[in-house]
């Protein structure tokens, strides 16, 4: 089979009447790696969150298709079940659900309702990947995201990852709130996925990251536009100089120069 | 007409005939009852012919029903005869007393007669005043002092498709020291949508330093309209605990009440309500803080689909004098439906300065963003809606101590979900 491909073609989106993303084109293969950076506010989460059909997003114009497939007229579960998968930038806390007896339910999900995951292949693996990313084992029983901080929050949409496979990824600020061994272990975790049959889309406001999952494009989003794109020598730029430089290059030049 | 001027039963001590005659002429006085919320005359409850007696019908009852091996002792009632009475060796050798209560009546009314009716007032409203008239049989369970029965007593109260009137009474009196748990089930063909009139009463004596928990799981037929009286008195020291459920019958007017009467006294009270179609529960969790250092707990969570209506009504009364008790409440409610409708009331009646006290009540759709998180894992929304409603019921129905009660409540929750699930309303 090849490997996966997710088009994003002049996405138009609106949030409450108001258009956020504005014309924005990204495609994103098996095996690529792209991250995608940018002020706040510009859009990123947006993308994000339209590409995974939050209702609140309307969209109102352009495509997103993955392998072909068009995927705006899937709903939520049947695109996460296509190989779909959001680590969302604040996860939602959902109060009375284990994070183990979730995750055995969205496997179940992928599977045939008369072959469901067996318990104890379920709880290895779980461990597995608890273990990859030093997650005491005792989360499993939580409430998923109940009361965790940030960072733990954070891991567990890298540990759902690991566990549900996708075929293409969106990590929204992954890094944020996290420590500096944190962003490494949930990074090196992230790497340690990487292969053909894995597209990854990686949103964030730090080079640290990426030092780690090293990138094979870097987006820089504007005002709900992809403005320049570039490898990862643009992400260092960001780091260093910030956005100034680009929003003076979208400026034509003769604007508040004397004619 | 058919319907018997006076019912006494065979061998009734005198004491006990003239109650029944006294509660009888109580119920012909009393009106319809009227409840703020629940419009009972709308209901037309006198049409359903329920002064009939029913005969015990044995065959009726599911054959899973009539024995429960893991019980110290089970009762099966079929219309309000009891047709099973059994009590484990163990249990009998040490003096526990499980047996019927006509039985009991003419074995020892002396014990009969100063218990029973002590704690529910015949004159609450017309249908207790029609339990105390009508009754045939129901449950005496005595523990003796410092006894403690290992293995709940489980009561099955079968509602058959004959019966017009149901009208079971049990009586548990744990002496101190003792402790006892006791699971009352409420049942009926769920296919089973004929009118009857089922009107029960649980009284429960809870001696000095006694623990006694009483579960109940109304699962009644479609058809039922139920009225469900319970109430208990603590004494020094004793622990009474509360579990109750409701998910069956068309209409349910119960709830439960616990006099902490001495010092030291405490109970837990944990109900979980689970309303669809056109279902209407109006229940009523009371406690009454007497004794000082009295504590008190009580949590219910219901969730309500179709048009369903619930009413919970929670009191925590501090009586002057209950100095240094703890009063909590917190009634918390999921509606899955917009035509659903909940009420919660909680209130407090304090009059001692020296206590604590707390309620909460909230009511609330399916959390949307929630049903999103999951969804963009790959759960369909029907899935994801039942994880929520387990997962909002979970904290309550984890409370209750006896792992079989959580497992017959989860049972009852799986029963509910899959005809909601049927009715296409996840
Ligand atoms: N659910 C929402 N309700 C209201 N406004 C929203 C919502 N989501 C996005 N917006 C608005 O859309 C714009 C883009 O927001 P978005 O979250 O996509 O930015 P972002 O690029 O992810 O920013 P950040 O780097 O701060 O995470 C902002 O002006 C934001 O206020
Ligand atoms: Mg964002």
């Amino acid at each position: 089979m090849a490997g996966p491909e997710l088009a994003i073609d002049n996405l138009h989106v609106a949030v409450d009447g108001t258009p956020v993303l504005k014309g924005l084109t990204l495609s994103i293969r098996g095996g690529e790696v792209h991250a995608v950076m940018g002020p706040n506010g510009t859009g990123k989460s947006t993308l994000a969150q339209t590409i995974m059909g939050h209702p609140r997003y309307q969209v109102t114009g352009g495509s997103i298709t993955l392998d072909g497939q068009d995927l705006l007229a899937m709903k939520t579960d049947a695109r996460a079940r296509a190989g779909l998968f959001l680590a969302m930038q604040y996860p939602n806390e959902v109060s009375g659900v284990t994070t183990a007896n979730f995750l055995r339910t969205a496997l179940n999900a992928r599977r045939d309702a008369k072959d469901p995951v067996r318990l104890k292949e379920f709880r290895d693996e779980l461990d597995h990947a608890m273990d990859i990313l030093s997650i005491d084992h005792g989360f499993a029983n939580r409430y998923l995201n109940e009361g965790f901080s940030g960072g733990e929050k954070k891991r567990n949409e890298i540990l759902q990852m690991l566990l549900l496979k996708p075929r293409i990824a969106v990590l929204d600020e992954i890094d944020s709130g996290l420590d500096i061994d944190a962003v490494r272990i949930v990074a090196q975790g992230v790497d340690a996925s990487r292969s053909p049959e894995l597209g990854l889309l990686i949103i964030t406001h730090y080079q640290r990251i990426l030092n780690y999952i090293k990138p094979d494009y870097v987006h820089i989003v504007y005002d709900g536009r992809v403005v320049k794109s570039g490898g990862p020598e643009l992400a260092e730029t960001l780091e260093s100089r910030g956005y100034e430089w680009i929003r003076e290059e979208l400026v034509p030049a003769v604007e508040g120069s004397p004619a | 007409m058919s319907t018997p001027e006076l019912l006494t039963l065979p061998d009734e001590p005198t004491v006990l005939a003239d109650r029944r005659r006294a509660a009888r002429d109580l119920y012909d006085a009393l009106p319809v009852p009227t409840r703020q919320r629940t419009p009972l005359k709308a209901r037309r409850l006198e049409a359903i012919p329920y002064r009939e007696p029913a005969a015990a019908d044995l065959d009726e009852v599911p054959a899973a029903l009539r024995s429960a091996p893991d019980s110290a002792g089970h009762v099966v009632l079929s219309n309000g005869h009891v047709v099973v009475c059994q009590l484990s060796e163990a249990a009998r050798q040490s003096g526990v007393r499980l047996l019927s209560l006509a039985q009991a009546a003419h074995q020892d009314a002396a014990l009969v007669s100063e218990h029973l009716g002590s704690l529910v007032a015949v004159d609450t409203d017309r249908y207790t005043a029609a339990n105390a008239a009508f009754w045939r049989d129901g449950v005496l369970l005595v523990v003796p002092q410092g006894i403690a029965v290992a293995e709940p007593i489980t009561i099955v109260h079968w509602v058959g498709a004959a019966a017009a009137g149901v009208f079971p009474r049990t009586l548990i009196v744990a002496r101190d020291d003792a402790s006892v748990a006791v699971v009352e089930t409420y049942l009926g063909d769920p296919t089973d949508s004929h009118r009857v009139l089922v009107s029960a009463t649980t009284e429960v004596i809870a001696g000095p330093g006694s623990h006694v928990s009483v579960s109940a799981l109304q699962q009644l037929p479609p058809g039922a309209e139920a009225f469900l009286r319970r109430r208990g008195r603590a004494q020094h020291d004793a622990r009474l605990d509360w579990a109750t459920a409701e998910f069956g019958a068309a209409l349910s007017v119960a709830g439960h009440h616990t006099d902490l009467a001495e010092s030291g006294a405490r109970t837990t009270s944990y109900t979980v309500t689970f309303g669809s179609a056109a279902q209407h529960f109006d229940y009523d969790a009371e406690v009454v803080h007497i004794g000082p250092h009295t504590t008190s707990d009580m949590r219910a969570r219901g969730v309500m689909s179709g048009r369903s209506r619930s009413i919970f009504t929670g009191l925590s009364e501090i009586r002057k004098g209950a100095r240094r008790t703890d009063a909590r409440q917190k009634e918390e409610t999921l509606m899955l439906s917009p035509d659903a409708r909940a009420d919660a009331i909680p209130s407090l009646l304090i009059d001692d300065n020296d206590v604590f006290a707390a309620h909460a009540a909230s009511a609330g759709p399916i959390d949307e963003l929630a049903v999103y998180y999951l969804a963009s894992r790959g759960i369909p929304r029907a899935d994801a809606i039942d994880l929520l409603v387990r997962g909002f019921l979970g904290p309550v129905v984890e409370r209750i101590a006896l792992p079989a009660v959580q497992n017959r409540i989860w049972q009852a929750i799986d029963a509910k979900l899959q005809e909601e699930r049927g009715r296409g309303t996840l």
